[in-house]
């Protein structure tokens, strides 16, 4: 089929019979959600391997990179990160005691944890989308180490994305802030609900996302404000953290408020992934 | 042409497209300009249309297609189609193709990739109101398609030495018949 045989038969016949296969294909995998099984192995036996490989090749790259930071920028970074340190361990003594609070008072009321540890399993970045588009990337675990579609991956405390498509031994995860991507996320302090749709547009301008038809009635979201996935979301688990509000206004309506927001996963040098591997029951 | 010699041209093209394939989606994004990563893919249907004629530029178009469709996640079929015509597309300027001229060749790469941006912006933006047009044009379209024109230049001088050998080959198979 792909090369240029003894045949006469016209090239514009070629591209006609090729166009039609392509769009039965299309509708094939719209209807069914058809996606190349039989000549997708292929895919596990030459690119996966390979691209584990290669993988390194890049980590050498962008580690070399990193190492072009002056000594100043460095020291300045530590005196930072130093602070932090010292704000995040007075935080936590505080959240402790609020922690061992909540525990009797869960243990009082008989709920069960509803952000009890879920079951995750690490796996690597191997590859990245094949363009400029979309905000894709291939990890090195599939069905063979039980990773379904569907299933919710996160790096760090943030999330980060969605299994969309499982091969044996690799899956591509599309990510939070891909333009096509929505989640339906909640705010932390006031249980607000709202949409959180990924955006080439403000990701590469600012690197933040935007969230939408936040309803606000009493003016109590601020700029700062954790947002994490809803309870009512029928993809994601609930509670993982997907940003912090970074940006809010009304809306033309004046009912509903949208803005953006900073997500927390640092997705120019995501390299270790997390997949968890519970999937949210919709009853479906 | 004899079996032997196009089953060869399939092996090497195929290699070449696994190669550029993984060098896409694994070196490259680390090697970011711009944030944008150039397109290889477009540059080897582009090049080997360009120089061998519509058919091989379909073929060749038809498997980069495959192995892109393979990871997108999303419909099954549409990089096959936008591979396809762009390879058809640089086959029709094959009556143009002079060796050693650098000239045309990136011009069409230029060309072929931006098509592809502004293909892609219509399928999956502009349809969803997406309407920002020209800041993709300008963050997007533009950087890839200076970014892809940059590295072919190495690029289509190794592809432009495999078509030469494969000349040279398909001679010497067709002097042995006679």
């Amino acid at each position: 089929m792909n090369r240029k045989g003894r045949t006469s038969l016209p090239s514009k016949y070629v591209l006609m019979g090729l166009t039609l296969v392509c769009v039965m294909l299309l509708f094939a995998s719209y209807a069914t959600g058809y996606s190349g099984e039989p000549v997708r192995s292929i895919s596990n036996y030459i690119f996966v391997p390979m691209q584990k490989g290669l993988d390194y090749v890049g980590d050498i790259i962008s580690i070399n990179s990193n190492d072009t930071k002056t000594k100043e920028q460095l020291i300045a970074e530590n005196e930072q990160l130093q602070k932090k340190i010292d704000e995040l361990s007075s935080q936590i003594t505080t959240t402790r005691l609020e922690q061992s609070e909540l525990d009797t008072l869960q243990e009082l009321y008989e709920l069960d944890k509803q952000y009890s540890s879920y079951k995750k399993t690490g796996a690597r970045v191997i590859g990245r989308g094949s363009n400029n588009w979309f905000d894709t990337f291939t990890i090195n675990k599939g069905s063979s180490s039980g990773i379904k579609k569907g299933m919710n991956v996160i790096a760090g405390s943030g999330l980060v994305g969605i299994v969309t498509d499982v091969g044996k031994n690799h899956a591509v995860v599309r990510s939070i802030i891909d333009d096509t991507n929505n989640v339906s996320g909640m705010v932390l302090s006031t249980d607000d609900n709202c949409i959180v749709s990924g955006s080439l547009k403000y990701m590469t301008s600012s690197n933040m996302i935007t969230f939408s038809g936040l309803e606000d009635k009493n003016n109590k979201v601020s700029v700062g404000d954790s947002i994490v996935t809803s309870n009512i979301s029928n993809q994601y688990l609930p509670g993982l953290l997907i940003g912090y509000v970074s940006e809010i206004s009304n809306d033309t309506n004046k009912l509903t408020k949208s803005g953006k927001l900073t997500p927390v996963a640092d997705f120019k040098h995501l390299q270790d992934v997390l997949v968890i591997l519970d999937m949210k029951e919709t009853g479906k | 042409m004899e079996m032997k010699t196009i089953l060869k041209q399939v092996m090497v093209v195929f290699i070449l497209i696994v190669v550029c394939y993984l060098m896409q989606t694994t070196i490259f994004p680390h090697l970011e300009l711009a944030g944008v990563v150039p397109n290889f893919l477009v540059i080897l249907t582009t090049s080997l249309g360009l120089m061998r004629g519509t058919k091989y530029g379909m073929g060749v178009g038809f498997t980069c297609g495959l192995v892109a469709d393979f990871f997108s996640g999303s419909l099954f079929g549409i990089y096959i189609l936008i591979y396809l015509y762009i390879g058809f597309l640089s086959g029709l300027f094959k009556k143009l193709f002079y060796g050693d001229d650098l000239k045309l060749p990136l011009a069409l790469i230029g060309t072929c990739d931006i098509v592809y941006g502004l293909i892609i912006y219509g399928i999956w933006f502009l349809v969803r109101k997406q309407f920002a047009f020209g800041y993709y044009f300008i963050h997007v379209i533009m950087p890839e398609a200076v970014y892809t024109v940059l590295v072919s230049i190495f690029l289509y001088y190794i592809i432009l030495k495999i078509n030469q050998w494969f000349d040279k080959d398909e001679k010497r198979s067709r002097r042995d018949l006679v």
